[in-house]
């Protein structure tokens, strides 16, 4: 059963992205051929541009900050939710999941003008900033899962045998909550990875990003193209996921259920 | 000698609740003090106090001379082990004993010999490698005891250390602990709500009911003399009989007893520990009980009796004592085992 359920979902992971290769490859592919009739190096040349690596590399940066400074700004906030019971706590869960469910492109129109005057916007900065109001809240939420599962005499204990508070966090709360923030930072940077409408509002078209030229690929019908920069989209994230799996190795706990190996 | 902790005054409220209220304490260089009461009587809280986890609203923390009652838990040369092992999940045994050493910058090789001997003195040889879930209840603990010594602390706090554990390693532990305070002479605060604990394993017992100190002494004096009636009480099965106090003694049932009543007059509490009454009297002053009932309580009979009053009084006796129910018998109560108490203090 287990071995069925593993296939099939192979399957629905994999089969799409044969697809993909082909017709990445494809000059043109008629409807009812099985494979493409003309083979092309066009979409290989695309992905090896130099066009298409600075933007790979604006990818990752945007998403690696973004990861890096949700996860950062996700742990106090966490704390406080997770650990405190206090007035109002509901109400602030409630305005972190508010991202979320207000529709990001919303939220982004009001923020455009104040990005605009204060020079933010066309820069990375600016993207990286707009993209946190999308994925702290999953920071939050994730990490503040995880700190009602920590006990906080941990830290007390680390106190009481010599370690400042800032080792003790350091030290000791952030090792003890590794996996939740693996976890948190894997999706903020899936989150931004992804990210089209806020890069495309805030970037001004100047911040250009791997799925921004995907989506001009898709607009201007080219199916080569659009192929070929979606393996380059696909690519990173299956790497990440893959290398965190195997950081994370025989450490329970994750939120994602992809530990077990 | 200058004491090696002494609290002055210490009080912290909760709401309008005093859980500790104005606690003065000093603990002797080396000594071993229980500190005992009932669940929420202030003891946990006086600890943390001490420890520098919990601000005090009043009152000093004075450790071998210094005031600490404004440093930080980190700066304070006290170790505390709590109720939980609270082992760093991360962390192996060995890296676990060498946090506290590691935080205070001792070179690596000083802290391997350290933690290495620590292990030994804990009986964990060979298990420096392991990671916390791979430990026993027990083991565990005794991770927690050799990580708080190994830093040579001025005073050792242990807040019911062993209460999760079962009856037998718990006995272990206490072995354990007292041959570590014997070996080491670390001044010692054992906070415990099991009188048996403390007297099996301190000096001296500081027993706290509602956040103020309500008995101190040793164990011996604390059972065999209490102060206070509701010493007397927490400190477990005395029989409490009542009766008239007066200079001559105590007036129970009709029968005089020549006890030391102290200053007490009047309607008055007479407390004795039921192994303390004898049968045959030996001593002078005596009293006659009905036998109500006898249970075999394995290393002796657990006895009732009623006085001529109705007043019923329990006894512990040796196996064979000759006791049949409905019989009259006279019992001894030895005057230096009596204690006597205003009834109003109860």
């Amino acid at each position: 059963m287990r071995r069925f359920v593993a296939i099939t979902i192979a399957a629905i992971v994999i089969a799409p992205l044969v697809g993909l290769i082909l017709w990445s490859g494809a000059r043109s592919w008629p409807y009812p051929d099985l494979l493409p009739a003309e083979g092309t190096t066009r979409g290989l040349d695309l992905v090896t541009s130099s066009g298409s690596w600075e933007a790979l590399v604006t990818s990752v940066v945007i998403a690696t900050s973004v990861a890096i400074l949700s996860s950062i700004i996700g742990l106090p906030a966490g704390r406080v939710i997770g650990l405190h019971r206090f007035r109002g706590r509901r109400l602030v869960q409630l305005c972190l999941i508010a991202p979320v469910i207000v529709p990001g492109i919303a939220v982004t129109l009001g923020l455009q003008v104040f990005f605009i005057r204060w020079g933010l916007s066309e820069s990375i900065l600016g993207v990286v900033l707009v993209q946190l109001v999308l994925t702290v809240p999953y920071a939050a939420t994730i990490l503040g899962a995880a700190f009602e599962g920590f006990d906080v005499d941990l830290e007390r204990q680390a106190r009481v045998l010599g370690a400042g508070a800032w080792r003790a966090t350091t030290l000791v709360t952030v090792p003890v909550l590794a996996p939740a923030l693996a976890a948190s930072a894997l999706l903020t940077f899936l989150i931004s990875w992804s990210e089209y409408i806020l890069t495309l509002l805030i970037g001004g078209g100047q911040v250009q990003t791997l799925p921004l030229m995907l989506f001009a690929a898709i607009g201007s019908s080219d199916s080569t193209a659009a192929a070929a920069l979606g393996l380059l989209v696909v690519a990173p994230p299956v790497l990440l996921v893959v290398l965190i799996s195997r950081l994370l190795r025989g450490r329970a706990g994750l939120l994602i259920g992809m530990v077990r190996s | 000698m200058r004491p090696a902790l002494q609290v002055s005054g210490l009080t912290k409220r909760f709401g309008q609740t005093h859980a500790v209220d104005a606690l003065d304490l000093t603990f002797a260089p080396g000594s071993f003090t229980s500190l005992l009461g009932p669940s929420g009587c202030g003891k946990s809280t006086t600890l943390q106090m001490i420890a520098g986890l919990i601000p005090p609203d009043l009152g000093t923390v004075t450790v071998d001379g210094s005031d600490m009652t404004h440093v930080s838990p980190e700066r304070r040369p006290i170790s505390l082990v709590f109720q939980k092992p609270l082992l760093f999940p991360h962390l192996t045994v060995e890296q676990n004993i060498g946090f506290g050493l590691r935080m205070q910058h001792v070179p690596r090789a000083v802290i391997a010999d350290s933690v290495a001997e620590m292990l030994e003195q804990v009986r964990l040889t060979g298990l420096g490698g392991r990671r916390p879930h791979e430990l026993s209840g027990g083991q565990e603990q005794r991770v927690a005891l050799a990580r708080a010594l190994v830093l040579r602390p001025a005073v050792l706090l242990l807040d019911e250390p062993f209460s999760q554990l079962d009856a037998t390693l718990r006995i272990e532990m206490r072995r354990l602990v007292r041959e570590l305070h014997d070996s080491t002479g670390v001044s010692t605060v054992f906070v415990t709500h099991d009188q048996d604990e403390a007297v099996d394993i301190a000096d001296e017992i500081v027993l706290m009911l509602d956040g103020r100190v309500e008995a101190q002494g040793s164990p011996e004096r604390l059972f065999e003399a209490p102060p206070t009636l509701a010493t007397a009480r927490f400190l477990g099965v005395a029989n409490e009989l009542f009766g008239h106090a007066h200079a001559g003694g105590f007036r129970l049932a009709g029968t005089d007893l020549a006890t030391d009543s102290g200053a007490v007059r009047g309607e008055a509490v007479l407390t004795i520990r039921p192994e303390a009454v004898e049968l045959p009297a030996r001593s002078a002053t005596r009293h006659a009980l009905i036998v109500e009932s006898v249970r075999f309580a394995g290393t002796f009979l657990a006895a009732t009796g009623r006085t001529v009053d109705g007043q019923l009084m329990t006894l512990h006796l040796p196996v064979g004592a000759p006791l049949v129910v409905g019989e009259a018998i006279e019992v001894g109560l030895p005057a230096d085992r009596c204690s006597v108490f205003a009834r109003g203090t109860a």
